[in-house]
């Protein structure tokens, strides 16, 4: 279980209209194995959270706990996955995929095997040598997926990791997302500013509003996924949400 | 081929035409100023001794590469990773470029003498800069969320730069080796001016004593092919090493 309480991040400066209070007593809570997403307008601090999860940046107070166990922030608990798919350019994409391993010490007979049937599952079979750049972004993104498998930890936190895609791409992607949940039993937290993306996905949705981010409204979703526009009540929670991220009115 | 080389072959055999035809009809005395193919005749009657000379100066270059290397590397990574010794060693990283190797020769021939030492460690001088300055620029340049990425897989430092600083300051570290390389001659000929026994810097000194001025030109092309050589040899190695690039 991923808990966040009362996290509160300012940014100083001895110019007044510069001082940004981007979190104040931001506090949420991913059950084991849950998918929760943030969905926020630009600009609403949802970054700034995510690089004090991951421990690029450091809370001014507040505590993030692991499994009920405090930690100063999510190193070697979590993988990572971001709108640019980060894979390294001068490795082939299957070493790309065991990098996680490899940067752990050394890679084994099963890491191999646990890669190999990841390619065949994501769709990349056959793949497995090609260089990053002469794949598509939709391919490339799978295989950030599979890294971020193969990366150990039971959280994952996704940072808009489908928004550089194009539409059709991105709805065959959303299906694997699931994949982390429903075959491998993660516990994700993902960003996102799609409310379609975060409706099809998610067990939580925790709309945001903006400067300092804090929670407008957790809305708890139960019914079986993916979910589709196509699907009844999809259009009627998309324009609730649409309708709570609204009133903050300079931002939209 | 041609399509590459064509337009530098035509240019290079343009100044060459012109060159020969003002010598001659202009009636320019042959030891001031001999034509083209007065020149690569000696280049080439005079192969033996001249290769003789390049394999000395050759040897200096080569030598004054590995040493550059040895010393631009470890202190790139080190400036790097550590930012006291960024601040104690750029002043002389600076420096080492504003004070011209022209003033240092005959201070290194005196510390390492007439023999090979002085001009390994001239030529070392002139590469060594654009190595390191190119390494750590590239190491600096590594995007921060792929740090970020290895942060999270708990990535050693030594680790880091094995699998991601490194590899991703290559491009760098190449187009640093190949400005070092193409300027290796100029520090290692001037060393040989100053004071040497050997090398073609010392077969060009002679010469112009001697008022053969055609192997002086058939030196300086000597000199030319060698540097070029280099500069192509480099660029192989990097395309071989470097392929996600192109």
């Amino acid at each position: 279980m991923l808990e966040v309480s009362r996290l509160s991040k300012k940014y100083d400066s001895d110019d007044p209209s510069a001082r940004l209070t981007v979190l104040s007593d931001f506090s949420l809570c991913v059950p084991t194995g849950g998918f929760a997403v943030l969905v926020g307008p630009s600009g609403c601090g949802k970054t700034s959270f995510f690089d004090i999860l991951v421990g690029s940046a450091s809370a001014d107070s507040g505590n993030i706990a692991w499994n009920g166990v405090a930690v100063p922030n999510l190193c070697g608990l979590c993988a990572y996955m971001q709108q640019k798919d980060l894979l390294l350019p001068w490795l082939p994409l299957f070493e790309n995929v065991l990098l996680p391993r490899r940067v752990r010490g050394g890679v084994s007979r099963d890491d191999i095997d646990e890669a190999r049937a990841l390619f065949v599952r994501l769709g990349l079979k056959g793949f497995e040598g090609f260089l990053p750049s002469s794949v598509s972004g939709g391919m490339r993104q799978r295989c950030a997926l599979a890294r971020t498998l193969m990366m150990r930890g039971e959280c994952v936190l996704l940072d808009e990791p489908l928004s550089a895609l194009d539409a059709i791409t991105r709805r065959s992607l959303r299906e694997l997302l699931l994949l982390l949940q429903s075959e491998f039993g993660k516990t994700v937290l993902m960003i996102t500013h799609d409310v379609e993306e975060a409706i099809a996905l998610a067990d939580d949705i925790y709309v945001l509003g903006t400067q300092p981010m804090d929670v407008r409204e957790i809305i708890r979703l139960s019914s079986p996924k993916p979910r589709s526009a196509a699907q009844e009540g999809f259009v009627a929670m998309r324009e609730r949400i649409l309708g709570s991220l609204a009133p903050a009115g300079a931002s939209r | 081929m041609i399509r590459r080389y064509g337009p530098s072959l035509f240019m290079i055999l343009l100044l060459c035409l012109s060159w020969e035809t003002a010598v001659r009809t202009l009636d320019v005395p042959w030891y001031i100023l001999p034509p083209p193919s007065q020149a690569l005749r000696t280049a080439i009657l005079r192969s033996p001794l001249l290769l003789s000379h390049s394999f000395v100066t050759g040897g200096e270059i080569l030598l004054g590469i590995a040493l550059a290397l040895a010393l631009a590397v470890p202190l790139a990574v080190a400036m790097f990773f550590s930012p006291v010794l960024d601040r104690a060693f750029a002043p002389f990283l600076v420096a080492s470029q504003a004070i011209p190797v022209f003033a240092l020769a005959p201070l290194l021939i005196v510390w390492f003498g007439y023999g090979i030492g002085s001009k390994v460690v001239m030529a070392a001088i002139v590469i060594f800069f654009p190595i390191t300055v190119n390494l750590l620029q590239g190491f600096r340049s590594c995007p921060q969320e792929l740090r970020t990425l290895f942060r999270l897989m708990e990535a050693s430092p030594w680790t880091m730069l094995r699998r991601l600083y490194w590899p991703f300051a290559l491009p760098y570290f190449f187009s640093g080796l190949r400005v070092g390389v193409s300027v290796a001659t100029i520090g290692a000929v001037i060393g040989e001016w100053v004071g040497s026994q050997k090398g073609l810097g010392y077969l060009m000194i002679q010469a112009n004593a001697r008022m053969s001025v055609d192997l002086v030109f058939a030196a300086i092309l000597w000199l030319s092919v060698m540097g070029l050589a280099l500069w192509t040899l480099v660029g192989r190695i990097e395309k071989r090493i470097v392929r996600w690039k192109n």
